[in-house]
């Protein structure tokens, strides 16, 4: 859970949803033409750590009050990967700065596939 | 029918003056930007990114128009920046691997190449967003394509000019609808910003066909009006600022910065930060204060005199992310002389000019309840009195308020009873003038501190005599007994007289006179050379002649003074000092 104190009390923000906002955000950026499974070498990783792995191709980390996401994505080929990336990290970390109301600490991108 | 088609060095010339095009007005681009992000580069990374186009065209040299194409696409490609700059990457890879065999295009091919884009770039997105450039050229390029067709089949004039002014014409109605699609455009009043850099470009390539045809005046300029769009911010406070200034001069706005500031919170900082506590100590800069915060970010709006104090106060929470300085006054100005300019003269707010008045080197505030005493603090020369006492504390905001309106560099705050002293001390350090707490606990050891006070001594030394002058007073306060009580053995019953000094109940009985006396002969010593009686509300007249012949018969040394304080509660006080 990811908690915000307010003048008026506490409010909490869960993991599920800031992958919810993550994952339409990515779906949207152009270039982006899948979600990918989680990265196989590190799959399981995250429950091992006692993290909470959540929604397809995006994971979430609350740790300590920072928000870390890792964007598991298909590109279209013929598309300029590093930059259609980057739109990811941009993109994800403005709307989730503001619906959410901090930005994420780190937002990793794995491009896993690139689609004809 | 006319056959023209396009070259390798035309198609070049026309990509660069759309490219050039862009670059000129990239800035109107820039300005639209809210979305997806909205960081105000969308114009300049659209034009880096066809300038990377251009180049890579143009190493190429004269060739086939398919190979230029080609070339530009992959420069494009490699050029790519941003969101929107992806976006074009696809829209003439598409149109490239459209017309790659092609040593010249003729008017519908490169329509179709123009459509070929567009389904190109739409099979690059996953969950396209309508209401953006994606939008704008599918529309256009329907448009295009339809009129080439058209065209082919028995219109006149140059076909490259119908296909371009029909793609325009439907980009522009595309682009006027985009607010219509996307929320966030409508909200912020825009219209899409790649969209309209997208058709920047197309007028550019418009213009360079205009000119190989020979056409004078080429004007593409109609959608200019855009250029005039810029989006609002809604969360702009300066915005909401204006309609609460209008009708006020200039000279009337007390503090003239409305300053914004973010702060992210040191880490050490995040979890002790107390945002009720910043806020109380921000009062201090100004108002129309706004602070909010989650756990690293504090957001603050305020307007002061002193932005730079704001800041550097907000600097020690952490970073300053951004700062925002308006100057108010500035632009009241504006407004001013723009309404003044709408209007027709004589229309004016006649206000009094509030006058820069420097600030007083040192004053007093005061905490008394009555009338009487009111008068009697103002005419010790206490600058600002705060209504409060026994059982209604004033809060440190009102203190704090009264601290600023004393209005100068020290300010002496007489807290007048014992519950306030607290309070009076959260307020001295909450507030930007320099607040020193006299901590008197009764209404006569404040009078005596404010008696001590001289405006031109030095505060240091005013703080001693009037600390000194406030402890030498002893403070009997008489008053009814409002239950049966025990006190030291003795029953006091509800409606008796008691009289109350330093916290304890020094004397009691049935008549206000006789427990006057049994107090005061208990107070006054040989140090003690005046008793004074301050008269509250419900206070019966005959006391004060009878009061006044016990005071002179059972101390003769002393001398004898009275007062009409009008305090509630208490309808006597009386000080010996």
């Amino acid at each position: 859970m990811w908690r915000m104190q307010t003048g008026l009390g506490t409010v909490f923000v869960s993991p599920d949803v800031i992958a919810r906002i993550a994952g339409t955000e990515a779906q949207e950026v152009f270039g982006i033409i899948g979600m990918a499974a989680r990265a196989p070498w590190i799959e399981g990783v995250g429950e091992w750590l006692g993290r909470e792995p959540t929604k397809r191709g995006i994971e979430v980390w609350i740790e300590e009050g920072n928000i870390d996401l890792t964007i598991y994505v298909v590109v279209r080929y013929g598309t300029k990967i590093s930059e259609v990336a980057r739109n990811v990290q941009e993109r994800v970390h403005y709307a989730i700065a503001r619906s959410v109301g901090v930005a994420p600490r780190k937002i990793d991108v794995y491009v896993n596939g690139v689609r004809l | 029918m006319d056959a023209r088609v396009l070259d390798g060095q035309e198609l070049l010339a026309w990509l660069s003056a759309g490219s050039e095009y862009l670059k000129a007005n990239k800035h109107l681009v820039d300005r639209l930007n809210v979305f997806p992000v909205p960081d105000g580069d969308t114009g300049t990374n659209m034009s880096l990114t066809l300038e990377s186009g251009v180049r890579a065209a143009q190493e190429v040299g004269p060739d086939a128009a398919g190979a230029v194409a080609k070339a530009f696409s992959r420069g494009v490609l490699m050029g790519a920046r941003g969101n929107s700059g992806v976006i074009l990457s696809q829209l003439f890879r598409g149109f490239a691997l459209h017309v790659e065999k092609a040593v010249t295009v003729d008017a519908l091919s490169f329509a179709e190449a123009l459509q070929a884009g567009v389904r190109t770039a739409y099979q690059a997105v996953l969950k396209p967003v309508e209401g953006t450039m994606l939008t704008v050229a599918r529309e256009a390029a329907k448009n295009a394509v339809r009129s080439a067709r058209a065209h082919k089949r028995g219109a006149h004039g140059d076909p490259f000019i119908v296909v371009l002014e029909a793609w325009l014409q439907a980009a522009r109605s595309a682009l006027e609808r985009t607010p219509e699609l996307l929320a966030v455009l409508k909200q912020a009043g825009v219209v899409d910003a790649g969209g309209y850099g997208l058709i920047l470009i197309f007028e550019g390539l418009y213009r360079a066909a205009r000119k190989a045809e020979g056409a004078a005046g080429a004007d593409a300029g109609e959608s200019r009006a855009w250029a005039e769009m810029s989006p609002k911010d809604s969360t702009d406070a300066a915005e909401h600022d204006f309609q609460a200034m209008a009708g006020m001069r200039p000279e009337d706005i007390r503090y003239g910065y409305c300053t914004e500031v973010i702060i992210a919170l040191r880490p050490e900082a995040q979890s002790s930060f107390d945002l009720a506590a910043f806020r109380a100590r921000m009062t201090r800069f100004g108002d129309s204060l706004l602070a909010i915060a989650d756990d690293d970010l504090v957001k603050v709006h305020v307007h002061t005199e002193n932005p730079g104090a704001v800041l550097a106060f907000a600097q020690e929470f952490g970073e300053l992310k951004r700062i925002k300085i308006d100057n108010m006054r500035e632009q009241l100005r504006n407004i001013r002389k723009r309404a003044r300019d709408a209007a027709p003269a004589g229309e004016d707010a006649a206000q009094d000019v509030a006058d820069e008045i420097p600030k007083a080197k040192q004053a007093i505030v005061a905490v008394a309840s009555g009338s009487g005493f009111h008068r009697l603090f103002q005419s010790l020369g206490v600058s600002v009195i705060v209504e409060g006492g026994q059982t209604m504390n004033p809060s440190t905001e009102e203190l704090l308020a009264a601290v600023r309106r004393a209005y100068a560099e020290t300010v002496f705050l007489l807290p007048n009873n014992a519950n306030i002293i607290l309070a009076a001390k959260q307020a001295a350090s909450l507030s930007e003038s320099a607040v020193i707490v006299v901590p008197t606990d009764s209404i006569p050891s404040g009078i005596a501190a404010a008696i001590a006070f001289h405006p031109e001594a030095a505060p240091e030394d005013n703080v001693e005599k009037m600390k000194s002058a406030a402890q030498a007073v002893r403070t009997i306060q008489l008053t009814t007994a409002v239950r049966d009580t025990e006190h030291g053995g003795q029953f006091i019953k509800s409606g008796a007289w008691i009289a109350v000094s330093g916290g304890e109940i020094v004397a009691h009985g049935a008549a206000l006179i006789d427990v006057a006396r049994q107090a005061l002969s208990r107070t006054v010593d040989g140090g003690a050379s005046v008793v004074t009686a301050y008269w509250g509300e419900g206070a019966d007249p005959s006391w004060r002649e009878a009061l006044r012949q016990a005071v002179e018969t059972d101390h003769p040394d002393v001398e004898y003074e009275a007062h009409e304080g009008a305090q509630p509660i208490y309808p006597l006080i009386l000080s010996v000092e």
